[in-house]
């Protein structure tokens, strides 16, 4: 290498390395101003806030119209990530324990909910939700959002129970256990830390939906990210500071602890 | 005893199963025993998913063909919506700032995934990692809110000029196509680096060393050495990335205000202010065409296999 060479690389690097600095401001800043706006006492968008309070935190806690959207999502959110655990899970067990045709297929096709384009899904939801007259049902919300939080299940507890050797299930059906109690017993047990894992991501995936709950929910069903949408059309409340802010503390211990589930 | 023989004759020959690669279940010999339970025990299991993809998956996406081509004109419809040039535009702009949005996310990412890959320094790693993660955290929603608190007329961008006195008028920055780029390369960067970092990973960095011993120049070893290597995982990062960028809704109704350029907006409109069904569905379906293409040409320059992987980080 010659003294221009050894410059330029130098130069590079320090480029690159100014770059991923740049990123990285790049993806706090959205954060550091929620946080920041949240504890600003102004009733209108203001920054650098001129007082510092709770007011927005106050403000969501009295309003029934947040309240209550906060409550729908949970009711709606638990159920979704329930059924999307419950027909994910068996799938599953069955597309890498038994001797199902197609299983790789099958196990692939879980995935095309996460792959189809958000609105070209919608679209198609609705047309099918019109034609049975079931936009604005709860049950069509939940169950639509079931397939969005669906790839999750297929893809954490499908990773889940591919790191449980299946020997284990062969050494414990040569100790005289049936092939359902090897599957239960042993293989399903060491596989529940993913499958909690999956439970907690399809929740906070179902809680978060925003895209099918404006096409499928109808103008009565007003979850939280619903709610959000609906404000931010007409203005910057910053009263959404303060919810977003406790949200975000709650998602953040939730996605640590299925992490944390996923590894152990 | 003649059935006795045939029993023993056919248990020492090979079957069809060992013979073939493939082994079809009811070719299967019966005898065998398997420590996995039948196919048919695994169907059961799978019944309720396979109900949801094909009343969920399949379906919808046959009702929204039905729909483009149904009433009023059948096939026609499309002739109809591709001689508005408006929504010819619009789709034009959806499918460009798709790919613009995924092209800065895989730059940007792909650095990222290797700052976060080479990088021996623990804060470095905290602060990379941390960047990455801590904006799942955010609703999707909200990280829309954000933007919109940074972009406004009287928001944080507009405020921190006009106080420096670089400005004297606030900018217009929100409700542009750059605004709609902005907050989906926000939304999608972690979805980049992740797919990246977990292909990059696999590269054996003292390859880097080598290139220069033997006189390479560190740009030459990463573009000629490392580079090759790394394709396979860019690729599928870029195919996912688009066909996630394609589908962005709320990003484009809130970010690039009513009357933006962008198919999502269009399709709501539609719905929600015309009723035309035909017209949001053929939205949707160009969408859909677009996708399906993108990862139909994934699938076939990577493999299932690097695109699940992609899917699955």
């Amino acid at each position: 290498m010659n003294a221009p060479q050894i410059a330029l690389s130098a130069v590079l690097r320090w480029l690159s390395f100014a770059f991923v600095l740049l990123l990285i401001l790049f993806l706090f800043i959205p954060v550091i101003i929620i946080v920041i706006l949240s504890f600003s006492n102004a009733t209108v968008l203001q920054f650098p806030p001129e007082q510092f309070g709770l007011r927005q935190y106050v403000a969501f806690a009295q309003s029934q119209y947040w309240t209550s959207s906060v409550i729908k999502s949970l009711s709606i959110a638990f159920p979704t990530a329930l059924v999307a655990t419950l027909v994910g899970m068996p799938a599953v067990f069955a597309f890498n324990r038994t001797r199902l045709p197609f299983r790789e297929g099958l196990e692939l096709a879980g995935l095309t909910p996460f792959l189809l384009p958000g609105v070209a899904y919608a679209v198609a939801l609705y047309a099918m939700y019109a034609q049975f007259h079931i936009v604005g049902t709860t049950v069509g919300l939940i169950l639509a959002d079931s397939v969005i939080a669906l790839p999750f299940v297929v893809v954490i507890v499908g990773a889940g129970i591919k790191r449980v050797p299946q020997d284990l299930e062969l050494v414990a059906m040569s100790l005289g256990a049936s092939r359902a109690r090897a599957l239960i017993g042993i293989t399903f047990r060491l596989t529940l830390p993913a499958i909690g894992a999956a439970f907690v991501l399809a929740f906070l995936a179902a809680f978060d939906e925003a895209t099918f709950v404006n096409f499928v929910g109808g103008p009565d069903l007003v979850t939280l990210p619903k709610a959000i949408f609906d404000s931010l059309r007409l203005g910057v409340d910053p009263l959404i500071t303060g919810i977003a802010t406790i949200l975000m503390v709650i998602t953040g211990m939730a996605m640590t602890a299925a992490v944390w589930l996923r590894r152990t | 005893m003649a059935m006795a023989r045939a029993n023993t004759a056919s248990l020492a020959r090979p079957t069809a199963g060992q013979l073939l690669p493939i082994s079809l279940p009811w070719r299967r010999n019966r005898r065998n025993w398997s420590p996995q339970p039948s196919a048919w025990v695994g169907l059961l299991l799978a019944t309720p998913f396979l109900l949801m993809l094909v009343f969920y998956v399949i379906y919808p996406f046959v009702r929204l063909v039905q729909t483009a081509v149904g009433d009023p004109g059948g096939w026609g419809n499309i002739g109809l919506f591709f001689s508005n040039s408006a929504n010819v535009l619009v789709v034009q702009i959806t499918f460009r700032d798709a790919a613009i949005v995924t092209a800065i996310d895989v730059v940007a990412g792909g650095l990222m995934a290797w700052a976060l890959k080479s990088t021996r320094n623990r804060f470095m790693r905290f602060a990379l990692l941390s960047a990455i993660f801590v904006p799942f955290w955010m609703g999707s929603v909200v990280k829309i809110y954000a933007f919109t608190a940074l972009l406004g007329r009287a928001g944080v961008i507009n405020g921190f000029l006009l106080n420096a006195h670089i400005i004297q008028a606030p900018l217009h920055l929100l409700y542009t196509q750059p605004a709609v780029v902005a907050g989906m390369v926000y939304q999608m960067l972690p979805l980049a680096v992740l797919p990246m970092y977990v292909a990059f990973s696999s590269i054996d960095t003292d390859l880097i060393i080598a290139a220069e011993g033997l006189g390479a120049s560190r740009a030459r070893a990463i573009l000629d050495v490392v580079l090759p290597l790394a394709v396979p995982g860019i690729f599928a990062t870029l195919v996912i990335n688009f066909v996630l960028a394609l589908g962005f809704y709320l990003t484009p109704v809130l970010l690039g205000g009513l009357t933006s350029p962008f198919t999502a907006t269009l399709i709501q409109q539609d719905l929600f202010t015309y009723s035309d069904f035909p017209d949001a569905s053929i939205g949707g379906l160009m969408l859909l065409l677009g996708g399906i293409a993108s990862v139909t040409l994934g699938y076939f320059l990577v493999g299932k296999d690097r695109l699940r992987r992609a899917i699955s980080a």
